[in-house]
């Protein structure tokens, strides 16, 4: 039986560690060639050398989302290896805490938004032009603090609102392309991030324990709706967000 | 001024795992918008980098005043 990315190819982004390495084994399994990209160039090569060790098509290549040039770069040697891109993954973030916004440094914040909104604006960039003539699908990973209150950190919540308002945008911009732009909105996600966004291990738990079901999703959760979003099946989706937080930000 | 600036870095690298991980992996970015002496800029791509990557990933290490002292003192070592 074909996987549900079968020939697809795809690059994620952030696919070193937490969520886009959850989604880049799970797009391989299903049959995609998958481009791991990031700027942990150890991690980002282990989790291309699991792929294949499993039986799958995947290749590294180090890349910071927040520098054109190495943007360019990826897509360029992308296509070089595989030809075409079916699905762009845009999962490179960072997350730093801030404190009250007016004691934000403006390292932290450009830091921020120069990963979590340019990134997205640049991989798009140059991923667009090969997908102008087939069509594709764009997957934007935002986050719940893209749409309420951010109190861990402005400038993600910014970003991540950014990312949000670009998909509704490229949505429209792309409809008579074929191109689909989808965000995904996770609450909380057991990935190093999250984890390390709290400070301790003590404070994750808390949180977790706060959340519905006292439980949190792990980078799977979000990694099969983002399977969906790059198949065939979402053919009619474009343009939407959805929230992967298991009910939490409803119950705010 | 900017050894301040650097022990700002070095402090907030320590407790703050996602401002830690872009000095890890984005050090010139970080020195680039910070107002840093070359010699900081070659002690934190050279001294403290590597000691970050020690710490426990992905929380704050458990004695941070500790940590951020020893590596406060580790930048200003000649």
């Amino acid at each position: 039986m074909k996987g549900r990315l079968e020939g697809k190819v795809v690059i994620i982004t952030g696919a070193a560690t937490g969520i886009g390495r959850a989604t880049a084994m799970l797009f391989a399994k299903e049959g995609a060639k998958v481009v791991v990209a990031d700027r942990n160039v150890e991690q980002g090569q282990l989790t291309a050398s699991e792929i294949k060790k499993l039986g799958g098509d995947s290749i590294f290549l180090s890349a910071d989302v927040s520098k054109a040039c190495e943007v360019k770069n990826m897509v360029d040697e992308a296509i070089s290896a595989y030809g075409k891109l079916d699905v762009l993954v845009n999962n490179a973030g960072v997350l730093i805490r801030t404190s009250r916004l007016h004691e934000v440094s403006e390292l932290e914040w450009d830091l921020t938004l120069n990963t979590d909104v340019k990134g997205v604006f640049l991989c798009s960039k140059y991923a667009i032009p090969y997908m102008l003539e087939n069509g594709g699908s764009v997957i934007n990973v935002s986050s719940t603090s893209g749409i309420r209150a951010s109190l861990i950190s402005s400038s993600y919540g910014v970003a991540k609102a950014g990312v949000i308002s670009l998909t509704l945008t490229a949505s429209q911009e792309y409809a008579e392309n074929g191109i689909r732009f989808n965000a995904v909105v996770p609450g909380i996600i057991d990935t190093p991030q999250s984890r390390g966004s709290t400070g301790s291990t003590e404070e994750f738990e808390l949180r977790v324990s706060e959340n519905p079901g006292g439980r949190v999703g792990g980078p799977e959760d979000v990694a099969y709706m983002m399977l969906f979003l790059a198949s065939d099946e979402s053919s009619y989706v474009s343009g939407a967000s959805f929230v992967i937080d298991g009910g939490r930000t409803v119950g705010f | 001024m900017s050894q301040e600036v650097l022990r700002d870095i070095i402090d907030k690298a320590v407790a703050d795992y996602g401002f830690r991980l872009a000095v890890m992996h984005g050090v010139d970015d970080v020195i680039a918008a910070s107002d840093l002496s070359d010699a900081e800029a070659t002690a934190l791509r050279g001294k403290i980098v590597p000691e970050l990557k020690t710490l426990p990933d992905p929380v704050e290490p458990a004695d941070r005043p500790s940590v951020q002292s020893k590596l406060a003192d580790l930048s200003s070592e000649t």
